[in-house]
């Protein structure tokens, strides 16, 4: 059956900036009717990866030796791949790899990442001949459209090879240009990345995280209690400093790490969130790091960043310790535009929560929000909020797994495969509170997994968000949402004429009466992937909204009128009214 | 009991398995018990074996210490002293069946060695096997009168079964212990702690006042003397001495909570099996294995003693098992009212399972810090909660209590600079802030090289770097504890001879430092 939604929005590439907002079908709940879809939707999350064609699975290389990347896994991303308007998947993948160098032994199997095209509901594997069919251990991934021409373009991070750059050609085709462009990041381990625009300049900079000073070749070998060989903990390996390119244009770029002082900081970095931090209209970066503090790199618009995690309070726990940071999102939750970020963390340390009290500075709230005792067991990887019921507050999905695979022979109430959890946004008052409701959402949060990368958009047009999870050593999962009830809802494409092409860094308010639903359109975020789908915003029972504003990157304020709910809409910058500045959130 | 390890005599022991060898073999076919024995016999394997499995249970190897005596009672199946340490190699890897039959048939070869018997009498102790031990240890007593710390160890097994007559003459012994040998701390120690159960205080005080003499720089006897100035009703007297038990256990490196002091051996509370709890607590804080620690607390019985209860309080709440935890401390509060740790680590608990609970946490909390306004944990985690509330000027009392008690204490310090921060007292946060990260960079190093250590057990760099980052911030003891494991596994290290002069010059003890995660 033909995505509606798609195929218009594919039309409207060409009329950019034509229109004031365009809307784009309705459609209603489960528009696809796929033939694969049960008699009976049942409520929750659904793994409908199987049944709609993704039969990706991930290697590790995982050969009894724990070497340490065996145990990372990788990433995955929802995004426009092939320029059609719907949701595509990408699951990262690893590879075999020699226990001397790392490289691919010679005739080992061929692993790649998994390119999946939508058809409507149905995915079809378009990997092979792709330009994305190169065996990498990969990790992470970042989507970004670097040149502005409209096509999304991909970098992937990997550890035991150079990271990578796959420029966008269109229609699901890509070129590596890694070489040209000069962003290899190469002999470090790359894990989680983001497009953003530092220097406003419009065009797409790009950070990758490194995790550890490691290499195969001098890996340190750890034992378990009773003798058998272990994964090492990052405390056996110095940190690293991330890596920062600035795109020149023309397809290449700088490696800015020490002008920017980005290289004299390090730590052991497995996410980024991009963030105002300091709401000076610039973005800065939130780094999160395993058993070392977190980073925040604040943008002097000078060029440089100079890190201020410590003073802004996420560097670490509210009970003075550093905790082992995976996964990172960031959210304008607040009434007042207070954010919240939410870091993944191991077992035996809660989730972090922290909560915008005063401008730029956070304090942790993960116990009275109701996050802490229901995250002590687990160990998150992939973490976002998104609004999974479409009332128009941002929930928590966390996708879980351990690192040790014998950890059950040593903490019994601990497992190497454990279930992704749901909270939802249950909040009345100024502050969010949540409640976990993973036994309500469904059979696929029944199923314990060594999930690692995640990722979230509405593949299916329906309206809601769907998952998609990526397992370390398992099978792919693609979570259809059949949550019954789910309220209105408004998706947003922008884009960005001035300002990046993405809109990378854009502020988008959509008031429906008295309230104002704010997102945010950033790359990074979660653990080693990417939801590049557009902005998505549940309006609860309200079929209408009132009005839209967005600020662009380059500082832009633009207004769009209200209109019905349930439909996409494409704002182009500089097609709407200007506008003050929010009064909610004066910058 | 590492005198018992008797290398030196295994000269005429062998001598005497050779001459029974062949015999030996035909005879004592109860020796077999399923495993498949050596081919061969020989005297000088069976004696280059066992000399292999000290060397591995010197340096911690357990199972190749097991696999050397195994080869060496093989080669040797007459000779006891293979048996013997299969025995304590197997109860250090708490393989307490395996142990027992061990010993036993090292017994049964050797009935005249006291030292056997001494081994044996201590499984039992470790096991909870009380009247065992006591059986036990009172036929090597038989072999050895008058040996003070075979004397020692029957009158703590007597002490450990029970009150009355039982207790009288525990103390007899431990009294004709410490007149043979009065060099011995723990001795007078132990003395006190069964004369407080006698309610004789005058004489547990004079007990303690020698251990103190003897060993000053340890904490626990100091506590113990509390408790009997205070029975005594001298609370003036009782306060210094817990003042001076709070140096003392800075002084060793410890920290509130992990170092409470044994409710029982202070007087307190009912009667607990001391061994299984020194054991558990070596598990659990030296060796990182906390699971092993929650079994040992588990084979011990029913945990019916305050110290017990929390302790496992302590090891569930590691492990996440944070109900059973709860339960735990709960059990320790009501065996132990007067002791504000496990009222403490409730609080903690209920503040951590989220807003329903907060006001529970409180009154927790609350009580702690009522019964030791100094108490250093209870003061950081009532400031914390407080913090959680969003009173930060509430917060900071608690929390500059608990510094003045530990100046130390990061946690407690990085949560005074966010009360701080958020009373707009940017100086003070500034400079709580400051000292919060100079502390916590030191931490991070250790713990850095900390498992450098752990990861390359056999390179002295990391041992030794690890060494001198302890003596400069002054925690001598974990120097000496560090430099007297490198000098075990290369013993002529020349620097690691001097840095341990060092920290002992500067009042580092052995034995005296426990990891503070």
């Amino acid at each position: 059956m033909l995505n509606l939604y798609g195929r218009r929005w594919l039309l409207m590439g060409v009329a950019v900036g034509s229109a004031a907002m365009v809307g784009c079908g309705g459609g209603g709940r489960g528009s696809f009717g796929a033939a694969a879809e049960p008699a009976q939707l049942p409520h929750g999350f659904v793994d409908v990866a199987q049944q709609s064609g993704v039969l990706f699975r991930h290697t590790n290389g995982v050969r009894g030796s724990h070497h340490m990347p065996e145990t990372m896994g990788s990433g995955c991303a929802m995004f426009d791949a092939d320029g059609d308007g719907d949701l595509d998947l990408l699951y990262l993948n690893g590879r075999e790899f020699s226990e001397t160098d790392g490289a691919l032994p010679v005739g080992a199997p061929v692993t790649t990442a998994a390119l999946y095209r939508n058809d409507a509901g149905r995915f079809t594997d378009v990997t092979i001949g792709s330009g994305l069919d190169v065996p990498l251990y990969a990790m992470g991934c970042a989507v970004g459209d670097f040149d502005n021409d409209g096509v999304e373009d991909l970098y992937i991070t990997s550890v035991f090879d150079e990271c990578r750059l796959f420029h966008g050609l269109g229609g699901g085709r890509y070129q590596d240009i890694t070489r040209v462009a000069g962003v290899g990041n190469r002999k470090r381990w790359g894990t989680s990345a983001a497009w953003f625009d530092y220097n406003g300049d419009g065009l797409l900079d790009l950070v990758v995280c490194n995790y550890l000073n490691y290499s195969i070749g001098r890996e340190v070998s750890c034992t378990n209690r009773l003798g058998g060989k272990s994964y090492c903990t990052p405390r056996h390996y110095a940190g690293m400093a991330p890596t920062l390119y600035r795109n020149k244009g023309g397809g290449h770029f700088e490696d800015v790490t020490e002008l920017s002082n980005v290289g004299f900081v390090t730590g052991k970095l497995l996410g980024v969130a991009v963030l105002d931090a300091d709401l000076d209209g610039r973005p800065d970066l939130l780094l999160t790091s395993d058993t070392t503090p977190n980073l925040l790199l604040r943008n002097n618009g000078s060029g440089r960043f100079l890190d201020t995690a410590l003073d802004a309070g996420v560097a670490i726990g509210e009970n003075g310790l550093a905790r082992a940071g995976m996964g990172v999102d960031v959210a304008e939750l607040g009434r007042r535009g207070e954010r919240a970020i939410l870091i993944a963390n191991y077992t035996n340390e809660p989730v972090s929560f922290f909560w915008e009290s005063d401008r730029g500075y956070f304090v942790e709230r993960t116990g009275p929000v109701g996050l802490l005792a229901p995250t002590l067991s687990t160990l998150g990887f992939g973490a976002f909020f998104f609004d999974y019921d479409n009332d128009g507050r941002q929930d928590i999905f966390l996708a879980n797994g351990h690192v040790q695979d014998d950890i059950q022979l040593f903490q019994a109430n601990l497992s190497y495969a454990q279930p992704h959890q749901l909270f939802r946004n249950v909040s009345e008052g100024p502050e969010p509170a949540f409640e976990e409701r993973t036994s309500e959402a469904g059979p696929a949060f029944r199923k314990p997994a060594v999930s690692r990368g995640a990722a979230f958009g509405d593949y299916d047009g329906d309206g809601d968000l769907d998952l998609i999870v990526n397992n370390n050593g398992g099978a792919g999962e693609l979570l259809r949402n059949d949550h019954s009830g789910a309220g209105h809802w408004l998706s947003v494409r922008l884009i960005g004429l001035k300002s990046n092409r993405n809109a990378f860094g854009a502020r988008m308010s959509v008031k429906t009466g008295e309230v104002a639903h704010v997102r945010h359109r950033v790359s990074g975020s979660s653990y080693c992937s990417a939801s590049a789908g557009p902005l998505h915003v549940g309006l609860g029972s309200r079929d209408r909204f009132d009005e839209i504003r967005v600020r662009w990157p380059s500082g832009r304020n633009e207004v769009w009128p209200g209109g019905p709910a349930d439909r996409s809409v494409t704002l182009t910058e500089g097609s709407g009214k200007p506008a003050p500045l929010d009064s909610e959130r004066a910058r | 009991m590492k005198g018992y390890v008797r290398v030196s005599r295994r000269d005429n022991r062998i001598a005497a398995a050779a001459v029974c060898l062949v015999g030996g073999l035909l005879l004592a076919g109860w020796f077999s018990f399923g495993r498949p024995r050596a081919a061969s016999v020989d005297p000088a394997v069976a004696e280059q074996q066992f000399t292999l499995g000290v060397e591995a249970r010197q340096r911690g190897d357990l199972r190749g210490a097991a696999e050397a005596f195994r080869r060496a009672s093989d080669a040797a199946p007459g000779w006891a002293d293979p048996h013997a340490q299969l025995g304590a190699v197997y109860t250090d890897a708490l393989e307490f069946e395996l142990a027992l039959t061990s010993l036993k048939r090292a017994t049964a070869i050797e009935p005249a060695d006291s030292a056997i018997w001494v081994l044996l009498g201590k499984l039992y102790l470790q096991t909870s096997r009380t009247e065992d031990a006591i059986d036990t240890f009172r036929k090597a007593l038989d072999l050895r009168p008058g040996h003070p710390p075979i004397l020692s160890l029957v009158a703590e097994s007597l002490r450990q079964s029970g009150e009355g007559p039982r207790a009288v003459e525990a103390a007899q012994l431990f009294e004709q212990a410490a007149a043979a040998d009065p060099t011995d701390p723990d001795r007078w120690y132990r003395l006190g702690l069964t004369y407080q159960r006698l309610n004789r205080h005058e004489d547990a005080i004079k007990s303690f006042v020698r251990a103190i003499a003897i060993s000053p720089e340890t904490p626990e006897p100091y506590y113990a003397l509390a408790m009997s100035e205070r029975a005594a009703k001298r609370l003036d007297r009782a306060n210094r001495a817990l003042a001076a038990y709070a140096r003392a256990s800075r002084a060793a490196g410890k920290r509130d909570p992990q170092s409470a002091p044994n409710a029982e051996e202070s007087g307190e509370g009912a009667p607990a099996p001391t061994d299984v709890l020194v054991v558990a607590r070596r598990k659990f804080y030296n060796e990182g294995r906390p699971e092993e620690a929650l079994s040992i607390l588990d084979q011990a019985g029913p945990w019916n003693s305050a110290d017990m209860s929390y302790f496992r309080g302590l090891v569930l709440q590691f492990l996440g098992r944070r109900p059973e935890a709860e339960s735990a401390f709960r059990r320790a509060a009501e065996l132990d009212p007067r002791n504000p740790r496990p009222r403490a680590w409730l609080g903690t608990l209920l503040l951590e399972q989220g807003p329903s609970t907060l006001q529970a946490a409180m009154v927790e909390l609350r009580a702690a810090v009522g019964l030791d306004p100094d108490y250093a944990y209870g003061n950081y985690q009532l400031g914390r909660a407080l913090l959680q509330q969003g009173k930060p000027s509430e917060a900071v009392a608690p929390l500059r209590r608990a510094l003045t008690r530990d100046p130390g204490y990061r946690e407690a310090l990085y949560s005074l600079s966010q009360a701080l921060r958020q009373l707009g007292k940017t100086a003070e946060y500034r400079s709580a802030l400051a000292r919060f990260k100079k502390l916590d960079n030191l931490e991070r190093r250790r713990r850095t090289l900390a498992t450098q250590v752990r990861a390359r057990p056999t390179d002295p760099a990391p041992r030794l770097a690890l060494a001198r980052h302890f003596l400069e911030t002054h925690s001598e003891s974990q120097a000496v504890l560090v430099l007297e494991g490198l000098l075990s596994a290369v013993p002529n290290h020349d620097e690691g001879r001097r840095l341990l002069e060092v920290a002992r010059a500067r009042g580092g003890r052995s034995g005296a430092a426990e990891p503070r995660d």
